[in-house]
């Protein structure tokens, strides 16, 4: 059971590979943006849907109590989905604005500072016991604030980009 | 032991995305042939690209800045009021 699991986590971190089956580098370096972009959303839109499915089965009512009851154990894998993912994303990330750091302005910049804070604070959050740092890390993961300044940098990152 | 190995798994998802881009040996290729060409390109480019210090793009960096600075502020603030003892009213 332990060794499926590992090899599916391997193998999750092979797909930013086919980003490289291109001949050309400036082409290459721009899929992995992409690559990088699609691994965030797949990431995070099934795992948020399942959070509010789940609180709001649990504030619905009583028939609907036995569906968030039947839910709950899928909230670790998805949740381990939701880290390798975004790990694989942010990474992505990081190496095309690396590879592409002689091009660097402003949004860019922004874009990788917003999407640093959010992955250090889910790292903490997902790996520390302290229950301040845990409270700490819970709120600011959870801004909706920074959520929507994301999605607002990666769109004008995406649009501004070829300028 | 998860954690070990995931940090682990973060290290090899490294190692997959940078390899490859190294090993790629198009750049070398074009060293002496049409160098000087490439290098004036460049510099056209850059006066077309939004460069660090160059007005309306310089300000998304700042006002991104101080919504992550404020937000964590926020979130500080936030649990540091949660914790505070209420004060018993006489």
């Amino acid at each position: 059971m332990k060794s499926r699991y590992f090899f599916l986590v391997f193998f999750l971190f092979l797909i930013p590979c086919p980003a490289f089956a291109d001949d050309d580098s400036e082409d290459v370096i721009e899929d992995l943006g992409w690559v990088a972009i699609g691994a965030g959303v797949i990431a995070t839109v099934p795992f948020v849907a399942f959070i509010k499915i789940r609180k709001f089965a649990l504030n619905s009512g009583d028939s609907t109590i036995q569906i968030a009851k039947q839910m709950a154990p899928s909230y670790k894998p998805i949740l381990n989905f939701h880290i390798i993912l975004n790990s694989i994303g942010y990474f992505s990330g990081m190496f095309h604005g690396l590879l592409l750091s002689s091009n660097l302005e402003p949004i860019s910049l922004s874009l990788a500072l917003v999407m640093t804070v959010l992955m250090i604070s889910g790292i903490l959050l997902r790996y520390t016991s302290s229950r301040n740092s845990k409270m700490f890390n819970r709120l600011l993961h959870g801004q909706i604030g920074l959520v929507i300044l994301l999605i607002g940098l990666i769109l004008l990152h995406v649009l501004t980009a070829d300028d | 032991m998860t954690n070990l190995s995931l940090f682990l798994m973060l290290l090899f998802a490294i190692t997959v995305t940078t390899v490859p881009v190294f090993a790629d040996d198009d750049d070398d290729e074009r060293i002496g042939f049409g160098e000087r060409d490439d290098d004036e390109h460049e510099d056209d480019d850059d006066d077309e690209r939004m460069k660090l210090g160059s007005g309306i793009p310089d300000m998304v960096l700042y006002i991104t800045v101080s919504a992550i600075v404020g937000t964590i502020g926020y979130t500080g603030f936030k649990i540091i009021t949660a914790r505070r003892p209420k004060m018993v009213k006489k």
